[in-house]
């Protein structure tokens, strides 16, 4: 029982990543040892109804879907250009309205403007009909005339 | 660095099965693998590196579809290990598979990273690098959770039969 191997050195036996001198001393172990090599036996068939077992799960073939990421990736960039390209628009179309309807400095007026002053005290409490009142009129030439009423 | 199309579909296949035997929905799974790839071609293409990119998309893998059981166990208490698998399978093997898969839940969750990568068939210098566990450590650590497992599906067993 003293030299028997360790179930770590069957596990990496049986996993073929023992190095060739461990490979040696458990070929030569197992030779003499009839508990060990039943271990080695029992463990190495744990090992692949394990595996079998687990593997039933996706024992389905998978099918590798069409590699979408890349395009995704270029969909998203497109749209940030789109949506680029739609406010330089919109902002060439303001631009445009601007250059082409300047704002007209000089305003033609044609109407007659009325100018209303009070120079003089007035009393609030008299009825209207009888309050002074000047009325100025502009002509679009600019001449006033001024009207009394009383 | 290879090129991006190689890496899809030399790894998807594997990390859809790691995912498949953590979340027992197929469709989630394709949705958490699809999920890395992004994540996966983001990374590479704000210029950083990853050095064993085999090893990072297993473990973003098994991070993900953890999160994802954990997510879903928060909202849900229905047992859907039986659920989940039977849908699909209706096989004589169902009972099996249904019995390692609650086993496997109550193994620590390294223990149950490393021996789905080992029913995997990746070699224990992979497996070292994506557990990131000591190389020397994982036969001892594999044999025995193993030995684990098959103690439990027998306890399970016995109290199912006798």
């Amino acid at each position: 029982m003293m030299n028997c191997i360790t179930n770590d050195l069957i596990q990496r036996y049986i996993d073929a990543e023992a190095n060739s001198d461990e490979c040696v001393k458990v070929k030569t172990h197992i030779a003499t040892c009839e508990l060990c090599r039943n271990k080695l036996l029992t463990q190495e068939k744990l090992a692949i109804d394990f595996k079998e077992t687990l593997n039933l799960l996706t024992k389905n073939t998978i099918e590798i879907p069409p590699m979408a990421i890349p395009v995704q990736v270029n969909r998203r960039r497109s749209v940030l250009r789109m949506r680029l390209a739609y406010a330089l628009a919109a902002a060439c179309i303001l631009i445009s309205f601007v250059m082409i309807f300047p704002k007209h400095e000089k305003i033609n007026q044609d109407e007659i403007r009325m100018l209303q002053a009070i120079d003089e005290e007035f009393d609030a409490n008299l009825p209207v009909s009888e309050q002074k009142m000047v009325i100025n009129v502009v002509d679009p030439t600019g001449k006033i005339t001024e009207f009394y009423l009383d | 660095m290879e090129s991006f199309e190689k890496i899809y579909t030399d790894n998807y296949e594997t990390m859809f099965r790691v995912g498949r035997k953590i979340v027992y929905d197929s469709d989630v799974v394709s949705d958490i693998v699809q999920e890395v790839f992004i994540y996966f071609f983001d990374k590479i293409n704000r210029g950083e590196k990853v050095h064993y990119h085999k090893s990072w998309l297993y473990r973003a893998t098994y991070n993900k579809c953890i999160d994802y059981w954990r997510e879903k166990n928060r909202f849900e208490t229905i047992d859907l290990t039986k659920a989940g698998t039977l849908e699909d399978e209706n096989e004589d093997n169902t009972d099996a598979i249904v019995a390692l898969n609650q086993v496997m839940e109550k193994l620590k969750p390294q223990e149950r990273f490393l021996v789905i990568l080992y029913s995997e068939g990746l070699s224990y210098k992979e497996m070292a690098e994506v557990t990131e566990m000591k190389y020397s450590s994982v036969g001892k650590t594999l044999s025995r959770t193993l030995k684990k497992i098959e103690k439990e599906l027998k306890y399970q067993y016995d109290e199912l039969y006798n």
